[in-house]
């Protein structure tokens, strides 16, 4: 490798072991630890770096900051950690690869949605109902909801398709391509006979909250991120998402969703698990006079962290 | 994760966060005119290993929760000793040597011999200096690892500079130096001391200033991006 490959080289790794944002592993340490071992010049540049980034945080030169002990921590640690902690087998890696695949092709949000249809007209009101564009009910519905997982560290997956790990974060998505429907309210719940987990309202005097809608489907990220385990444990976790014209209160909600147990009225008698949710939900919103779009999305809770790749 | 467990870590983020307070004072005034034997690792008087006989079990198991708990806990005493030195040795002078000897002890440190090599009777601030000590002299016998291979000279260390001004020219430390003042904003300010420096979660943040959690991370991406700015005008970083 000539001189300015290797400045290069550990330029980039420089900038990764800066970056909080970054995954730092022990191979990352390891190379960089060999570009410093073999070059006098790349220690200088690590050092002119680490002194500088010192510097603006205006530490001294010989004390290093939070972020970096961070990323020694993590090199030691994970390198050390007894090895069923690291090693995965081949076919795990595989299966990864298959599902990131699989999530992609078909799209986290609104991927996978409950596929009855919503049932047409009827009850008091508007006809509020939401259909796929051009009537095509294979089609994506337009509305979703969609969850990613969170880690400790920051780090960001996908948890509608993958499991969503107890000890991380839960982050709630939606996509709205009808305009009306600009708010939104989400409620989880846990089969068979879990209690009402209210994500937006969390609290018993709020509302549901604003989201972005535009005709090609918006994305709005809503900023929470919950604690898994403070609310959930391992096993199905339903989310059903209430789309409305104008903001819900908790009340409103409250009458409109019931748990597994005390919906048995409202459902088409064909209908089992979150689409009985989501039919109960919708039955109920109509006989209010409630102008709404409901979706639910299913995911699933695994018990530990997130394993970082 | 079990109560014990959570005790443990609590205790030591307490321990942690008490000596990054220290740290961050201006030399002469915190941890830098510290004896050995006064290292805060030890929580005034305290010390993980062995007294915490949970946090003992998994560290010899090479649990991942209880390494982390034994890094924050005994790093401040690993590198006080990397720094200031020991019978005769004057400690690594630039950061390169001395982060690097850091993650060398403790990789010693953390391998399974060494770990089942501890007794869990004595302090294990002890047993980790003498380890500590031997390393450092192995590294200054050999001086291998540091062979020089592309021809640069020796660097000149001349002994009335500063660190900061044998690395860098004196417009580049201005600059640098002035980033912390350019940080006006409030959310900022707060995210860049208290997440960079102190070393205090991004949930614990959030909750103080009132915002969430993605929020804070947004803030340290920018706080970031704009670092990286800085040290790519003053070439630090290459462009």
């Amino acid at each position: 490798m000539s001189s300015s490959n290797e400045h290069r080289a550990a330029n980039q790794l420089l900038e990764r072991y800066l970056d909080p944002l970054a995954r730092w592993s022990p191979k990352d340490s390891k190379r960089l630890t060999a570009l410093l071992a073999q070059h006098e010049s790349v220690r200088r540049q690590y050092d002119q770096a680490i002194v500088g980034h010192r510097m603006m945080l205006g530490l001294a030169a010989d004390t290093p900051s939070a972020l970096e002990l961070r990323r020694m921590e993590a090199a030691v640690v994970e390198a050390a950690s007894a090895p069923v902690d690291r090693v995965r087998p081949w076919w795990m890696a595989w299966g990864s690869l298959a599902a990131a695949a699989c999530a992609i092709a078909v799209m986290w949000l609104g991927g996978l949605p409950d596929t009855r249809p919503s049932s047409a007209g009827g009850g008091g009101g508007a006809d509020w109902e939401i259909r796929a564009r051009g009537g095509n009910d294979n089609r994506l519905p337009e509305v979703g909801v969609g969850a990613t997982g969170v880690t400790e560290s920051g780090r960001e997956y996908e948890a509608v398709h993958s499991p969503l790990f107890l000890d991380d974060y839960l982050r709630l998505e939606t996509r709205c391509g009808h305009a009306p429907f600009r708010y939104v309210a989400l409620v989880g719940l846990q089969p068979p006979a879990g209690t009402l987990i209210w994500y937006y309202p969390a609290k018993p005097e709020g509302q549901s909250v604003a989201v972005t809608c535009s005709d090609k489907g918006a994305r709005t990220v809503l900023e929470d991120e919950i604690r898994v385990d403070a609310s959930h444990r391992p096993g199905e976790l339903w989310i059903l998402a209430v789309f409305s014209e104008k903001p819900l209160n908790r009340s409103q909600m409250e009458a409109a969703i019931r748990v597994p147990s005390d919906m048995q009225a409202d459902r088409p008698a064909d209908l089992t698990g979150s689409a009985a949710w989501r039919a109960s939900a919708e039955g109920a919103l109509k006989r209010q006079g409630i102008p709404a779009a409901v979706q639910t999305q299913t995911i699933h809770i695994q018990a530990g962290a997130h394993r970082e790749p | 994760m079990p109560a014990s467990e959570q005790r443990t870590l609590h205790r030591i983020r307490v321990v942690f966060l008490h000596w990054v307070f220290d740290e961050t004072r201006p030399r002469g005034e915190g941890m830098d005119g510290m004896r050995e034997g006064e290292s805060p690792a030890s929580g005034k008087g305290h010390e993980l290993l062995p007294e915490d006989r949970s946090a003992l079990l998994a560290f010899r198991g090479g649990e991942r929760w209880a390494l982390a708990a034994v890094f924050r806990a005994y790093v401040p005493l690993v590198r006080t000793i990397v720094r200031h030195g020991f019978s005769g040795f004057r400690g690594f002078s630039n950061p390169a040597d001395q982060d690097d000897m850091v993650q060398t002890i403790f990789a010693e440190a953390f391998d399974q011999r060494s770990r089942m090599r501890y007794d869990g009777l004595k302090p294990y601030s002890a047993f980790l200096r003498g380890m500590a000590h031997n390393k450092i002299r192995q590294r200054l016998s050999k001086d291998t690892r540091f062979a020089r291979t592309d021809g640069a000279p020796e660097p000149s260390n001349p002994s009335r500079q500063t660190p900061e001004e044998a690395l860098l020219e004196h417009e580049q430390r201005q600059i640098m130096a002035n980033f912390r003042a350019s940080i006006t904003d409030p959310v900022e300010s707060t995210v860049l001391n208290q997440y960079f420096i102190d070393g205090i979660a991004e949930e614990s943040i959030a909750k103080e200033l009132g915002i969430t959690r993605y929020r804070v991370r947004k803030v340290i991406a920018h706080l970031h991006q704009r670092m990286v700015k800085r040290m790519r005008e003053c070439d630090v970083l290459l462009k």
